[in-house]
C-alpha cells in the first residue's frame, strides 16, 4: 500500500485540528472540488496583517480534509503575504508526501486555495 | 447458454495489463467499455487500406470509404431497430442531446413550451436543455422516489399540454435503474409530446429497439459499447429529421451553396456537417457484429447474474451501503454504493493499488447525489468480460479499505 494513506493523513482526517466555525470572522469562504465533492469553509480571525486563528469546516476525502486540518495548524501566526505564497511543494512537505496524482493534488490544494482567495479578497476591500 | 466472461477477456488486449503488480480488474464500464481486437484491427485496418473522405471523389478507394461508411450506418441503425436515414453520426449521446436540442426543441418549439426532462439524469440531458432557458423554452424534472425509480405519479403530473419534449434515460449511470421506456413513451405520445430517450447505459447492455419502445429520439455513444470514442448516434424518426433545422454549418451537410444562401442535403447528411469520424463508424459496426454475435439477450442475462451476486456480496459487507433498486430486473450493472467512513475517493485509490478500476465522485448527475444525499459515491460498473471473480476481487480490496481505515473504528 502507497504511503497516501499514512498515519498523519489519518490522524487529521479523523481527528481534524480546528474543525468548526469562528464567529465573526475576518474571512470565511467556501469552495468545492466539483469532479470529487469535496466541500470547504475556511475561516480566519486576524490581527494586523498576521492569521490569529483559522478554521475550517467541510466534508471530502481524507486528503482534502487532512490538508485542510494541517494547514489550520500551519497557517495559523502565519502573515497573510506567506499564506498566499503557500504552493504545491509546500502542502505536500505538511502531508508529508513526496507527491499525489493530478486528481488528487486537486483535493490536497482545495483548503489552501480557498484560504488564499478569501485572504485575497479581504486584502482588496481593506483601506489602504 | 450463457456467455463465457472468462474467454471473451482474452479478447481484450487491455486486461491483460497489470496495475501495481495486481490482475487488472476493470470495474468502471459505465464510464467506457474496453476494445476487442477486432475493433482495434478494423481501425487499424481502415488506416492502413481505405482511409479516404466519404462522399466525394470518383476514385475507386473514395468509393470504398463511402461504401464502408453507410454500411456501418445501416449495421448500427438496424442493431437499434432503425432505418439506416435515420441514424445520424454524432460524436456520442452528449452531441446527439445537444443536437435535438438545437436543432429540434430550438427551431421548432415556441415560448412557454416545456421540456420535462428528470432528476435522474447525466449532466447532459440536463444542460443541454437549461442553455435553452434563455430563449424562452421552460424546463421541469420528474421527481425520483423511493429506492431511486422515477416517480410515475409525478411524471403524469408534470406534463401538461405545453409539455412538447419529454426527455428522460433508459438506464441510470448511478443509480442503475431501468426506467420503464415503452411506458413512459405512451403516456409522453398520449399527451401529444415527443420523445427523446438517452441510451448511452442501455444499447451497451440489453436489447433495445427503438420502433417498439417508442422513442422519436434515442442517443448513445459507441465508446461504452466496445466502439471506439468519438463516434456514437442520434436515432430520429424520418419525418422529424426532415422538419428540424440544421446543426452545424459547412460542408457535407449542403446540396448547393450561394453566397446569399445554400440549401441542405438530404437527412442524415444535413446533420453532419465536415468531414464524419468514418474511422469511427466502421470501428463501432465491427463492434455492434461483435455484440451481436454474443446476442444483447445473453449480455443482460449476464449482467443480471452478475448484479445479484455483487449486490448480495456488497450487502453482506460491514458498513457498506449499496443505492439504487435491489430487484435485478429492474437494474443494470450499474452499483453505487458507500463504505462508512471512508471517502469514495480514498476507497477508489485504496482499490487502485489491488488493481481494481472503480469510479468515485459525483458520475456527472450531480442532482441524483443531492437526492441520496451524499457529496460522492463510489460506482461499480459491469460489463460482458467481467465475472464472478472479478467481484471477489472488488469485495477482498474492500477488507483492505477498512483495515487501513477501519483500525482506530
Amino acid at each position: 500500500m502507497s504511503d497516501i494513506f499514512q498515519e498523519t493523513i489519518l490522524h487529521h482526517y479523523e481527528h481534524p485540528s480546528n474543525k468548526g466555525m469562528i464567529e465573526n470572522p475576518d474571512v470565511k469562504i467556501s469552495d468545492t472540488n466539483t469532479l470529487c465533492g469535496d466541500k470547504v469553509t475556511m475561516y480566519a480571525r486576524l490581527n494586523g496583517r498576521v492569521l490569529e486563528e483559522v478554521k475550517f469546516d467541510g466534508a471530502g476525502c481524507a486528503i482534502s480534509m487532512a490538508s485542510a486540518s494541517l494547514l489550520t495548524e500551519k497557517a495559523k501566526g502565519m502573515s497573510i503575504r506567506d499564506v498566499i505564497e503557500l504552493g504545491q511543494r509546500d502542502v505536500l512537505e505538511m502531508l508529508g508526501l513526496e507527491s499525489l496524482t493530478p486528481m488528487r493534488i486537486k483535493c490536497a490544494m482545495l483548503g489552501v486555495r480557498t484560504l488564499q482567495k478569501g485572504l485575497i479578497e479581504y486584502e482588496s476591500k481593506r483601506p489602504v | 447458454m450463457s456467455l463465457d466472461a472468462e474467454r471473451l477477456k482474452e479478447d481484450f488486449p487491455i486486461l491483460r495489463r497489470t496495475f501495481h503488480g495486481k490482475r487488472f480488474v476493470y470495474l468502471d464500464n459505465a464510464a467506457t467499455t474496453q476494445k476487442p481486437s477486432c475493433v482495434i484491427d478494423r481501425l487499424s485496418e481502415f488506416y492502413r487500406l481505405y482511409n479516404s473522405n466519404v462522399h466525394r471523389g470518383a476514385y475507386t478507394l473514395a468509393e470504398e470509404a463511402t461504401d464502408l461508411y453507410e454500411k456501418s450506418r445501416a449495421n448500427i441503425s438496424a442493431f437499434i431497430g432503425g432505418k439506416p436515414e435515420e441514424l445520424v453520426f454524432v460524436r456520442g449521446a452528449t452531441e446527439a442531446i445537444n443536437m435535438v436540442a438545437y436543432s429540434y426543441a430550438l427551431a421548432k418549439l415556441e415560448k412557454g413550451d416545456t421540456i420535462l426532462s428528470t432528476e435522474m439524469e447525466h449532466h447532459s440531458n440536463i444542460v443541454p436543455w437549461q442553455l435553452l432557458q434563455p430563449h424562452g423554452l421552460r424546463l421541469d424534472f420528474v421527481k425520483l422516489s423511493g429506492k431511486g425509480e422515477l416517480s410515475l405519479e409525478d411524471f403524469k403530473e408534470k406534463i401538461t399540454r405545453r409539455t412538447k419534449l419529454v426527455t428522460f434515460t433508459h438506464a441510470s449511470n448511478v443509480l442503475g435503474t431501468i426506467n420503464p421506456a415503452s411506458e413512459f413513451a405512451k403516456i409522453a405520445h398520449d399527451n401529444g409530446s415527443k420523445v427523446l430517450v438517452d441510451g448511452a447505459q442501455s444499447v451497451p447492455h440489453m436489447p433495445v429497439d427503438v420502433r417498439e419502445m417508442g422513442a422519436d429520439f434515442y442517443a448513445f455513444s459507441g465508446h461504452k459499447m466496445l466502439g471506439p470514442m468519438g463516434i456514437g448516434g442520434l436515432y430520429a424518426k424520418s419525418d422529424l429529421l426532415e422538419e428540424m433545422a440544421p446543426f452545424q454549418g459547412g460542408g457535407e451537410m449542403i446540396k448547393e451553396v450561394g453566397l446569399d444562401a445554400s440549401t441542405w442535403a438530404e437527412p442524415p447528411q444535413k446533420f453532419e456537417a465536415g468531414t464524419p469520424n468514418v474511422a469511427g463508424s466502421v470501428g463501432l459496426s465491427e463492434a455492434v457484429d461483435y455484440l451481436r454475435r454474443l446476442e444483447m439477450s445473453r449480455v443482460r442475462e449476464h449482467e443480471k447474474r452478475l448484479s445479484a451476486y455483487a449486490l448480495q456480496e456488497l450487502e453482506s459487507q460491514e458498513g457498506v451501503r449499496v443505492f439504487g433498486p435491489r430487484d435485478p430486473e429492474r437494474r443494470g450493472g450499474v452499483i453505487s454504493f458507500e463504505v462508512k467512513g471512508v471517502h469514495p475517493h480514498d476507497l477508489a485509490t485504496i482499490l487502485d493499488r489491488e488493481g481494481i478500476a472503480i469510479r468515485s465522485g459525483l458520475h456527472c448527475a450531480q442532482p441524483v447525489a443531492d437526492w441520496l444525499g451524499v457529496s460522492a459515491t463510489a460506482r461499480a460498473s459491469f460489463y460482458l468480460y467481467n465475472d464472478h471473480t472479478d467481484i471477489d476481487s472488488l469485495i477482498s480490496a474492500l477488507g483492505m479499505v477498512r483495515k487501513i481505515f477501519g483500525r482506530r473504528a
